[in-house]
């Protein structure tokens, strides 16, 4: 969400192609739980899988959001991003509101409310609060995605702002790895893996070419292109490293679970 | 290296990336329970995908909030009952703050788990309701509501609609991006 790109108040509603990412997401958020609704008949199984769905499209709307950024500074010379490019915001303040809404489910749903919270094991609650983090950073780079916020904010300030969402992103990464239930499946590791060495691996081709051209080595192509593969496989390593240092509830539990009932 | 060789990469990757996601099988989710006083919390997962198959064995798991050191697993009592009120005692294990089995549901309906915990301190009891809506049932029962529908058929209309409005309005919006 750091597209600073200014939109001319005069436009129609209909003739501004957010409008309708946002009404679709809004279609969306009431088709999750009525389609649940009809092939579900718990209520708790409603609620699991109503709140899983809106943690994913919340995670779905953000990856695309933070993949513009990198691939717009990787097709330079095309037109074909400027559309993302123009409507991420509206799909960032999708990506806010199915945070939202996944919080909300768990919270009221789930948990029966912020007491439920203190009950919980301790794992459970710092990822409860790394999500919190993620969904406060969402929220406000949704709140002000406004053309009359950046105006009042100063395109430089407000991208500065919005680049704080990288940090969102990593809370949200501990959140989902800690207690994310089918994370602890090795398909979805490897899913999730590759997935995040492509954001990675683009990210540090914008910042490491960005860096050559403001110290004047970009002509340096071995240089350039050797930086960004070794800074990729740092960030792969640095992800390869999560599971040796940080729980994941469900693999832990479910293996003891297992082993207990073989002894 | 050039940039036809980076997404040549990132294709690779994401092709894999899809391939793997479509391998992935059911997950456990996690049910928070509070015991009769609302002083201790349980964390219970039920396997398979936290919707247990009627005739299959399920995994039912509650990690419990509170030191289980000393409880015997012959003074842990777990309960299951049926809608004709008949209930069944099922064997546990316990192992740390773990209390585990393997229960068959006989039929599709909704059963009530009491798990009974006596600590040294007092005795815990968790109850909870577990719905089985998959495998073999005398009479299937109609899950669908009408709400339910009525919001899916107007989503999907609306979603439809929006895609036509938007497709006529296609040219002024990509003129505004440009």
């Amino acid at each position: 969400m750091t597209s600073a790109t200014h939109t001319p108040s005069n436009v129609k509603l209909l003739d501004n192609g957010r409008f309708y990412i946002l009404a679709v997401t809004c279609c969306i958020a009431l088709l999750v739980p009525a389609s649940l609704r009809l092939s579900i008949s718990s209520d708790q199984l409603l609620l699991i899988r109503t709140e899983q769905i809106y943690g994913l499209l919340a995670l779905v709307y953000w990856y695309i959001v933070l993949l513009t950024a990198p691939l717009r500074s990787l097709f330079t010379t095309g037109h074909h991003l400027r559309s993302l490019v123009y409507h991420r915001r509206a799909l960032g303040v999708s990506a806010a509101a199915f945070a939202a809404l996944h919080g909300v489910v768990a919270l009221f749903g789930q948990l029966g409310g912020i007491a439920g919270m203190s009950q919980l094991p301790q794992l459970f609650q710092w990822s409860l609060l790394a999500g919190s983090v993620a969904m406060g950073f969402l929220i406000i780079m949704a709140a002000t995605s406004f053309d009359r916020i950046v105006t009042i904010m100063t395109p430089r300030y407000w991208k500065m702002l919005h680049r704080t969402g990288y940090i969102g992103g990593i809370a949200v990464l501990l959140h989902i790895w800690t207690i994310g239930t089918h994370i602890s499946y090795s398909a979805v590791q490897i899913a999730a893996l590759i997935a995040l060495i492509i954001l990675g691996g683009l990210e540090s081709y914008r910042a490491i070419t960005a860096y050559a051209v403001k110290k004047q080595f970009r002509s340096d192509k071995a240089t350039v292109y050797t930086l960004i593969m070794a800074s990729t496989v740092i960030w792969s390593a640095l992800l390869l490293l999560i599971p040796v240092y940080i729980e994941n509830y469900h693999a832990a539990r479910h293996t003891s679970s297992q082993e207990a009932s073989h002894e | 290296m050039n940039r036809t060789f980076i997404v040549a990469i990132c294709c690779t990757l994401l092709a894999i990336m899809s391939m793997q996601m479509f391998t992935t099988p059911l997950a456990q989710a996690h049910v928070l329970l509070t015991d009769s006083k609302n002083r201790v919390g349980a964390i219970l997962h039920v396997s398979p995908d936290d919707d247990p198959i009627a005739g299959q064995p399920s995994r039912i798991f509650y990690d419990i909030q509170s030191n289980l050191s000393g409880v015997s697993e012959k003074t842990v009592l777990l309960t299951v009952t049926d809608e004709t009120n008949q209930t069944t005692a099922v064997p546990v294990t316990v192992k740390g703050s773990y209390v585990s089995t393997d229960y068959t549901f006989t039929n599709q309906g909704a059963y009530q788990l009491e798990l009974t915990v006596p600590t040294q301190e007092s005795e815990l009891v968790f109850t909870t309701t577990q719905r089985v809506s998959r495998g073999q049932s005398n009479d299937q029962p109609d899950t669908a509501q009408g709400w339910a529908k009525t919001i899916v058929i107007s989503s999907i209309g609306a979603i439809c609609i929006f895609g036509i409005v938007a497709f006529n309005h296609r040219k002024n919006i990509a003129a505004h991006v440009q």
